[in-house]
């Protein structure tokens, strides 16, 4: 054969000879996944322990209150939102609701919700739990919001709805009256413009010739007497400087004035001539102009003819617009009601609607390291496993010892000898719980009952011991005894809020798994190193009164069992 | 006809015939009852308490397995005197010990063990008389880890030493078993004959009255051997019991104040060494040593004279001659060196030495 497979069957054959060992092996995974199905055949909290402080009480804090109630959440309320918070840390309350400020309805309000991050396995089934009855009562509140949002909206609607035939009329009002102006724009403009532009250009231009013309004709008339009279005067110079007789000079000046005075007349009678003849154009013009006027008037006429639709129209027009006027009043009737129904509104910040209810979610401590929670764990974990081996492998390492013969024959009494383990075995895990410490306190800086956790500390180490102890009492092999007692170890950590919370499991099995000293020593180290309570050392009086139930029982079986015998 | 009968006895049980078919076929072999039951039970009958025992084993058995190591042993150790369990390999030498060590419950029976404070019963308070008993077993039982010294002072201060006087014994004892050089060896760092010797030292830590020992020389060289013997005797004059199962049947021989012998679970015998031989040998032994060692020719001229010769053992230079007609024999070597005019250099009559008559038994 193989020598690989001759050696490998060895093993098995070697195995398999203690039944018990194979026995162990085969029950292991067997227990294991029994435990583990039940244990994970949950999704949710059984019960939460909320603790809660109102700074002001309102009805929409005693409603949120109210709702978490129904959620399979025990309410507990606390004076001081640190009476609350410390509930947290000592484990009485799974988390603490603070509903800080006034806390009204219609308003972006905050509430605080203190947890503990320690709690690293309870933490988000306790969030996703009273997020999930926040979020209902969040949603309600938006909902109520939202309600009154759409309530104001659809009665705007309904308004808009009733008022929208008085808007059609008043549409068809105002466009019919625009209709009538139109109408009575395209009467009017024509006639005005025509009339008034042809008539003054004429009568203007008219006068504007006849000026000239009367101008010209002064000017030509006065020029000619200007002449005559030069000459005349030139004639009267001549015949002063003449020699005829002053009888005939006396004629000639006879005739001379004579002549002037005819200059003088055609001077007038030119000028008289001229303004006839300007009156005669003239009175052309005015005439033309009469003619125009009279065409002129017969358009007024018209126009007046016009004027009597268009005060017809107008009278429409009123009319309508005395019908709109009533329209515009629903309409300001419809707009009251709008506003009516808007101030009905009261929410003004869009927050409020879409979260009503801003939950936030702060720690119990400062911290924000999720390894400084976890540490406290962490160190039960070590004892726990270091509890279990520690013990039975020490027993069976000196039964296996090749002092073990002279060992059985010393004399001494078995009690001692249990002693003497369970000393050897503390003293060890007393150091790794030390060295523990001092990791915490140098690299985390953070804890604050270095002292208490020690003698928290020791005590799990004594608990965990014992049960090691019992182990090896039983277990005569050193396989056997790591099966053992991994599967104790195992089985002991499920039924610890390190892997699932105890409240997710069945009432029953909670409160057994309350008896687990892996919880016990949990809770009290966790109040011990990361808040400094001394007050944790009470808690471990359960522990220490199950280490001596342990050791009892050690006892008993140890006194019980058959002395092994020397082969 | 007794030692015909006695062999065939041996003989069948030692070939694993059960007890009842044996004596079935002897009674049916025309056997006297009484007679047959003598043999079958020899070491099983009840002994006669005497005044001074140290130890008392009556009707003591024990099984493993299903197999019987110790049936109904009886047996005395008197107080003072170093007693030698001989016997095949599991034929109960250890079990035995273990027992009076309270190391082994016994199926039935009871082994009492008188000490200063009176006699204790291992069945019933095994823990009561271990301040009183030494044991050192066939494998070293000590702690590997730790040093030679740390080994003894330890288990001297568990029997109540001071750690002074625990200190101040292991060195003492460890300059008495040759150790003083190695206090400071760890002990898994020791050869199998020094760890021997540390095991050794560890039984007498506490001064005990009755030292158990279970091949205490195994391991150990001539030189050592002679100085444990040496030890073990100068112990034995402040008054220690000693018992020693042993392979060194020589030694035992020599050593011995008495001797048991087991075979198939039983005390078969026991006496000083010079009883035993006297009870189990027919024969007495001749040994002779010719200058021209022609033992062939002189075994021939036996053979021709038809005298008994039961078992031969040659030596270097010389033979052993086991035979019912010592006599005969004597007056035949003497005869066979003169006509060969051959040297007789050693011509020695006596008993088979233990160990002979122990290989006799069993083979």
């Amino acid at each position: 054969m193989n020598p690989v497979l001759l050696l490998a069957k060895n093993h098995v054959r070697t195995l398999v000879r203690s039944r018990a060992t194979v026995l162990t092996v085969l029950a292991v995974p067997l227990i294991l996944l029994l435990i583990a199905g039940f244990v994970f055949d949950t999704n949710s909290l059984n019960r939460v322990r909320v603790g809660v402080w109102s700074s002001s009480a309102s009805e929409l804090s005693e409603s949120i209150i109210s709702t978490i109630q129904q959620e399979s959440v025990t309410v507990h309320q606390y004076d001081t939102q640190e009476e609350c918070v410390d509930a947290v840390k000592q484990g009485d309350q799974q988390a603490c609701l603070a509903f800080v400020g006034t806390f009204a309805r219609g308003a972006s309000n905050t509430l605080n919700l203190y947890i503990d991050p320690s709690r690293t396995t309870l933490m988000y089934p306790l969030l996703q739990s009273l997020e999930s009855a926040l979020a209902i009562r969040s949603d309600e509140l938006g909902k109520d919001l939202a309600t009154s949002v759409v309530t104001a909206l659809q009665a705007i609607r309904e308004t808009v709805e009733l008022r929208k035939g008085s808007i059609v009329t008043l549409t068809t009002s105002i466009n019919g009256a625009g209709h009538s102006i139109g109408q009575l724009a395209t009467s009017i403009t024509p006639a005005n413009v025509s009339l008034n532009a042809s008539l003054a250009s004429e009568v203007v231009a008219a006068g504007a010739s006849h000026t000239q013309q009367v101008d010209q004709f002064l000017n030509a008339t006065a020029a000619l007497a200007e002449d005559l009279a030069d000459q005349l005067e030139a004639v009267d110079f001549a015949l002063n400087a003449s020699t005829l007789s002053n009888t005939s000079k006396q004629s000639l000046r006879s005739q001379v004035a004579n002549a002037s005075a005819f200059v003088d007349d055609l001077v007038d009678e030119a000028n008289v001539t001229t303004a006839d003849l300007a009156v005669v154009n003239l009175t052309g013009t005015l005439e033309g102009i009469a003619a125009k006027l009279a065409a002129t008037k017969a358009q007024i006429d018209a126009v007046a003819a016009v004027q009597g639709s268009l005060a017809a129209n107008l009278h429409a027009v009123k009319s309508k617009l005395d019908a709109s006027l009533l329209t515009v009043a629903e309409l300001q009737k419809g707009f009251n009601d709008i506003t009516a129904a808007l101030e009905g509104v009261t929410v003004t910040d869009p927050d409020a609607i879409a979260a009503p209810v801003k939950t936030v979610i702060l720690p119990v401590t400062s911290e924000t390291n999720y390894r400084t929670y976890a540490f406290p764990f962490l160190m039960v974990i070590v004892l726990l496993f270091s509890g279990l081996l520690v013990p039975p492998l020490l027993m069976l390492a000196e039964q296996s010892s090749p002092a073990a013969l002279r060992v059985s024959l010393l004399p001494i009494k078995p009690i001692v000898k249990l002693q003497a383990f369970f000393l050897a075995s503390l003293a060890i895990l007393g150091a790794q719980s030390v060295l523990m410490l001092i990791v915490a306190g140098l690299f985390l800086q953070v804890f604050v009952g270095l002292l208490p956790a020690l003698l928290v500390l020791l005590v799990i180490s004594a608990v965990m011991t014992l049960i090691g102890m019992l182990v090896g009492l039983l277990v005569s092999r050193e396989l056997l005894a790591v099966l053992t007692s991994i599967l104790i170890g195992v089985v002991l950590l499920v039924l610890s809020d390190f892997i699932i919370p105890l409240d997710t499991l069945p009432r029953w099995f909670s409160a057994l798994a309350q008896l687990n000293p892996a919880v016990i020593g949990g809770e009290a180290i966790r109040s011990s190193l990361l808040f400094g309570d001394w007050g944790s050392l009470l808690s471990v009086g359960a522990l220490i009164i199950v280490a001596g139930v342990l050791a009892v029982v050690l006892l008993v079986v140890g006194h019980a069992l058959p002395r092994k015998q020397v082969r | 006809m007794a030692d015909v009968l006695q062999s065939f006895v041996q003989s069948s049980l030692s070939k694993g015939m059960p007890q009842a078919e044996l004596e079935q076929t002897l009674i049916k072999a025309g056997w006297p009852k009484d007679i047959v039951l003598k043999y079958l039970h020899k070491g099983t009958e009840p002994i006669t308490p005497s005044k001074n025992a140290q130890i008392r084993a009556q009707g003591v058995s024990k099984s493993f397995d299903g197999k019987r190591v110790l049936d109904n042993v009886n047996l005395e150790i008197v107080q003072g005197e170093i007693f030698g369990i001989i016997g095949q390999s599991g034929s109960g030498k250890t079990t035995l010990l273990q027992i009076i060590a309270g190391l082994t419950q016994p199926e039935q029976g009871d082994v009492v063990v008188f000490l200063p404070s009176g006699p204790q019963s291992v069945r019933q308070s095994p823990e009561a008389m271990r301040s009183f008993i030494g044991y050192a077993a066939q494998q070293p039982s000590l702690y590997p880890d730790l040093t030679v010294e740390e080994n003894l002072s330890h288990f001297g201060q568990v029997f109540g030493l001071s750690e002074r006087a625990a200190k101040q014994k292991a060195a003492s004892l460890l300059k008495l078993v040759g150790l003083a050089d190695s206090k400071a060896v760890r002990a898994g760092n020791l050869s199998g004959g020094m760890q021997k010797r540390l095991d050794i030292a560890c039984a007498l830590v506490h001064d005990p009255k009755l030292l158990l020992m279970d091949e205490p020389v195994a391991d150990l060289d001539v030189v050592l051997r002679t100085h444990l013997w040496d030890v073990l005797r100068s112990i034995n004059k402040q008054g220690t019991t000693i018992v020693i199962a042993s392979h060194f049947l020589a030694d035992l021989e020599s050593f011995c104040d008495r001797i048991g012998i087991m075979r198939n679970g039983r005390v078969a015998e026991t006496g000083t060494p010079d009883e035993l031989r006297v009870i189990y040998s027919r024969n007495q032994e001749v040994r002779v040593e010719l200058g021209s060692h022609a033992y062939d020719e002189l075994l021939a001229s036996l053979k021709r004279q038809n005298i008994d010769v039961a078992k031969t053992i040659k030596e270097t230079g010389a033979i052993k001659i086991q035979t019912s007609q010592p006599t005969s024999v004597v007056e035949s070597i003497v005869q066979f060196s003169k006509q060969r005019k051959d040297a007789l250099l050693h011509l020695e009559v006596g008993r088979p030495s233990v160990r002979e008559l122990f290989e006799e038994l069993f083979t």
